[in-house]
């Protein structure tokens, strides 16, 4: 058996094949004649996949008592005896079959893995020899002896292997195992030499390989760089893309890749799969920036609706890398084209809409909508009339954001309608709204947040409070600095229950902008006996900033106050929690 | 900042307005004189929980430990100090009155059950390396999780018979082969296995030995001596299995060459002295430098190609009132427990000696979990595995957070036997 196997395979393959080949026909024929179990055999490996392993082994034992070169009895002990811990009773059954059958291959196969696994290189090599003797071109019986060796974590024996299959079959064989046994042994240039050699001469292992060398540790992933730089073949640096694609450089490992790309198109595209396929879920800017452009350069070696659909991919995915010049680019090449189809037309129209949003383009982005028309179902028309309402909230227009949703019924439809009435300043009317929303969303964030405003909204406890609507309708435009002046000015006109509510809002988003001082201010101001739940998230981040500051004792008696004085708290597990690091008794 | 980051920021503060929260003291404090600390299900913190008994004595205060009442509660006296101290840890208490407490004891005197004093706050060391991290141990990551207090020690301060002054020793997973649990070859270069190499020679140096399997066979029998006189003794993990090999094997060389020059004596298994070992007998030694497996008394062997699957183990019920140390060590909400690997995860029961009481095993399996013994005056506990709620442990693994398991089990069994040395002393039967 000369077939080649990947550096996936599992171990002790052939003694699978063995069994399938041995073992599986006596059992298939035991079948045939009644049942499974008639045979001895058959009632031992019945034993044995039940798990009576000690039951199996004494059948197993009576039938090599009988017949000692059965093969099937042989290997069934070599399965049996460790789970038993009475792996030691092993040897002198192989040595009995070994003496009533000298050549069989299944026998030679178990001495090897026995005699290697105590660690016996001497009496290894003698089965070894003696089997390949009889298939001297076959390089099974020293990947069989290697195989052992290094599942005994035995490498200086597995080496031994290695080089005397080396030595008999040419350096051209048993390449994968070199590799694979020189990366173990931290041998990282001669791994990644290996490798190279693998792939050169078997292109189909080029995955396994960037695989294997992909988890090399940080510090040592220089070295093989280096390695494959200083190779240059096209080979090599197509590993390499493929690499720092993985460590974490994927533009560099894109640009490497494009720059040894094979001429055949299907070569090309097989190799640019690859490295998109390892990039795909990364959430890094950079990664997802590289995996849009790795899609476009595979749409552009496509036709057809495969072209559309590729490059409608990597526009969507320029897009959520928040990259919308080069997402209207690519949109603009498959509006373009005349191959596209109707569906893919309407697809590239929403995601034009959803990029001119991104952009700030609230009138443009309606006039898409509009066009798009009924080309989208109802449920997707509400979307995105609603991402195009919010474009209109953060250009100051609330009036156009309410027409566009009036008759929005869903449950993400009252939570925005509730919000413009928020913004508005109508308390009451954005309280019903987001009631009517309920207490649950699609996304659990969106429900909280809706938690959030209600909370605050009955903290309040007022009808229409213009000031607040003005502060919101700020922070939703992004002019921090006018929603925390707003909210901290309303505070003061607020019961102390409200006033705390907002100032901790306020605090928070002073929070965002790293403006530490302010928010400390109002934090300290939050800290209310009428507002407990205000009070006790105030203290858990002023201990949060105290930590920041180095002032540890500082965050650990604050810590300390907030949950003897409010132990009922939502914060005080996530108080505990800091407080263990501060004392060092977590990582 | 958006609407998006908004919403975020104010989550966290509001949410709580919604959720109901529980308390940390259950029922009524009006008439209370003492806290039950229940150790059932009922327990938000069982892992803390010892930690505020511990305290509780470190301040003079007394109390008792009710075996196999609620899965080993405490009953401690009432006070500001304990109430502030559980609030902050998060430890749930039950308020009690006198007529409760009687009940309690009531049905402690008709049950399988007893009520042990606990008087004494014992003088607790961890062995470790000087650079070890708090991560890399699961007994240091449990006593400080629970704020037990202890102090470090390791080889100068044991050769210089600097145990004397603590009452409970836990052994870090030290390999007292001297063999670097056997990673030199495997994981020769690796500057953790440098690092570590380079301290232990120098330190063997430094203290007149020849070489580190000398030093630590003379830590081995410096930390028998101390259960001799009366210390207990807990290991964990591949200490256990090396401090019975590095006490069998005096005058015998059982370490490989890269350790003090020399092979093993490949006779080494026939030679070895069992009567001078705490838990073992008659076991194989792993011959092969290369092979991080010291010999066949694990029944797991991790490292080998004979690694068995992982399952779980049983605790065993003893009586309380004729067992009470055997029932303090196993006292835990669950009695069957996932199992962990270590780099000794389990002890056959081939390789045990015959005074050996097993508190836990896998049912039907050829090896035992948790084992007990006696020498001299004092006692040991050997645990197999590495960290209970890292099952592989792979080196590398990130630390465990024990704030995400406040209930494991199995770090339960650690903190029993830290505690167990509380116990006021009294004529026991096993």
């Amino acid at each position: 058996m000369t077939a080649r196997r990947g550096p996936w395979r599992g171990p002790f393959s052939l003694r699978w094949v063995a069994f399938v080949l041995l073992v599986w026909p006596a059992l298939a024929a035991a079948q045939v004649q009644t049942n499974s179990t008639t045979t001895p055999l058959g009632r031992a490996l019945m034993a044995e996949r039940n798990g009576a392993y000690a039951d199996a082994a004494m059948q197993y034992a009576a039938i090599l008592k009988l017949q000692p070169a059965s093969v099937g009895a042989l290997l069934g002990m070599e399965h049996v005896l460790p789970r038993l811990d009475r792996r030691a009773e092993l040897m002198p059954l192989v040595e009995r079959a070994l003496a009533a059958d000298s050549t069989s291959v299944g026998i030679l196969g178990v001495a090897v893995r026995a005699f290697a696994t105590a660690g016996q290189s001497d009496s290894a090599r003698k089965y070894v020899e003696r089997w390949s003797a009889g298939a001297p071109k076959d390089d099974d019986p020293y990947r069989e002896w290697l195989e052992a060796a290094t599942q005994s974590r035995d490498l200086l024996q597995a080496r031994l292997a290695l080089d005397l299959g080396r030595q008999r079959l040419g350096a051209g064989a048993l390449t994968i195992e070199r590799a694979e046994l020189l990366q173990r042994a931290g041998d990282v240039a001669g791994a990644t030499e290996a490798w190279v050699v693998v792939v050169r001469a078997t292109p189909p292992f080029r995955d396994g390989a960037v695989g294997a060398l992909a988890q090399l540790p940080a510090a040592q992933r220089g070295l093989s760089r280096e390695t494959l730089q200083k190779d240059g073949s096209r080979e090599a640096r197509q590993m390499l893309g493929l690499l720092l694609g993985r460590w974490g450089e994927p533009a560099e490992g894109l640009a490497m890749l494009r720059a040894a790309l094979p001429p055949d198109p299907e070569g090309a595209t097989a190799l640019l799969r690859s490295l998109f396929d390892e990039l795909h879920g990364r959430v890094d800017r950079a990664s997802r920036l590289a995996g849009a452009a790795t899609l476009e350069a595979i749409g552009q070696r496509e036709s057809g609706p495969a072209m559309a659909q590729t490059m409608m991919a990597a526009a969507r995915a320029f897009a959520d890398a928040g990259d919308e010049r080069n997402a209207r680019r690519v949109l603009a090449v498959i509006a373009a084209s005349p191959a596209v189809p109707g569906g893919m037309a309407t697809a590239a129209s929403t995601t034009l809409l959803e990029v001119l949003i991104a952009e700030g383009k609230p009138a443009e982005a309606e006039r898409a909508l509009g066009e798009l028309g009924s080309k989208v179902d109802v449920d997707e028309h509400d979307r995105l009339a609603r991402r195009v309402a919010l474009a209109w909230v953060r250009s100051g227009d609330l009036s156009r954001a309410e027409q566009l949703i009036v008759r929005d019924s869903s449950v993400q439809g009252f939570d925005l309608r509730g919000r413009l009435r928020l913004f508005r300043g109508d308390l009451a009317g954005a309280n019903d709204l987001l009631k009517q929303a309920g207490p649950y969303d699609e996304e659990r964030e969106q429900a909280l947040a809706r938690v959030t405003l209600l909370t605050l909204i009955q903290a309040i406890g007022v009808d229409s409070v213009p000031a607040l609507g003005n502060a919101l309708s700020a922070l939703e435009r992004g002019d921090s600095a006018r929603a925390i002046s707003g909210l901290a000015a309303l505070a003061t006109t607020l019961k102390p229950g409200g006033a705390a509510e907002t100032r901790l809002l306020a605090a928070r988003i002073a929070l965002a902008t790293r403006d530490t001082a302010g928010a400390l201010r109002l934090l300290h101001a939050a800290d209310a006996k009428e507002a407990p739940a205000a009070r006790a998230a105030a203290r858990l981040d002023i201990a949060r900033l105290s930590i920041a500051a180095g002032r540890p004792a500082e965050a650990r008696s604050e810590l300390e106050q907030l949950i003897l004085d409010d132990p009922e708290s939502a914060v005080v597990p996530e108080a505990r929690r800091l407080r263990d690091a501060l004392r060092g008794t977590i990582p | 900042m958006r609407r998006r980051d908004f919403v975020r920021t104010g989550i966290a503060a509001s949410a709580g307005l919604f959720l109901p929260r529980r308390s940390w003291i259950l029922g009524s404090a009006a008439r209370a004189t003492s806290y039950v600390i229940p150790m059932d299900d009922a327990q938000d913190e069982h892992l803390k929980a010892y930690g505020l008994a511990f305290r509780a004595l470190e301040r003079g205060e007394r109390g008792e430990w009710l075996l196999n009442y609620r899965n080993g509660a405490f009953l401690l006296p009432a006070s500001d100090a304990l109430q502030r101290d559980a609030a902050l840890a998060g430890v749930t208490m039950e308020p009690v009155d006198d007529a409760t407490v009687v009940a309690i004891k009531g049905e402690i005197q008709a049950s399988n059950m007893d009520a042990i004093p606990l008087e004494k706050v014992p003088k607790v060391a961890v062995y470790a390396p000087p650079d070890a991290a708090p991560w890399d141990d699961a007994v240091t990551m449990v006593l400080n999780y629970a704020g037990i207090h202890f102090q470090r020690v390791w080889d100068p301060e044991v050769i210089a018979n600097g145990l004397d002054k603590f009452d409970w020793l836990h052994l870090h997973h030290e390999d007292f082969t001297g063999q670097y649990s056997k990673f030199a070859i495997t994981s020769a270069g690796a500057p953790w296995l440098q690092a570590m190499m380079q301290l232990h020679q120098s330190t063997a140096a430094r203290l007149g030995f020849a070489n580190v399997p000398d030093l630590k066979r003379a830590v081995a029998q410096r930390i028998a001596a101390f259960v001799e006189r009366g210390g207990f003794l807990f290991a964990m993990c591949t200490a256990t299995e090396t401090l019975d090999l590095a006490l069998a094997s005096e005058g015998l060389d059982i370490a490989a060459a890269y350790a003090d020059g020399t092979p093993m004596d490949p006779l080494a298994s026939s030679k070895m002295h069992w009567d001078k070992a705490l838990a073992f007998r008659d076991a194989q030694l792993e011959l092969s430098p290369s092979l991080a497996a010291f010999s066949d008394i694990d029944g797991h062997q991790v490292n080998t190609s004979e690694r068995q699957p992982l399952g779980a183990f049983d605790l065993f019920n003893f009586s309380a009132k004729i067992d009470p140390v055997a029932t303090m060590l196993v006292q835990n909400q669950r009695q069957v427990i996932p199992d962990f690997y270590g780099l000794t995860t389990s002890f056959r029961r081939s390789r045990l000696k015959a005074d050996v009481v097993v508190l836990a095993d896998e049912p039907g399996a050829p090896w035992v979990k948790y084992i007990h013994g006696e020498r001299g005056k004092g006692t040991w506990t050997f645990f197999g595995g590495h960290d209970p709620e890292d099952p592989q442990h792979a080196i590398g693994n990130a630390p465990t957070d024990l704030s995400l398991h406040p209930h494991s089990p199995g770090y339960r069994l650690l903190l029993n036997n830290v505690l167990f040395p509380a116990a006021k002393k009294r004529e026991l039967k096993t």
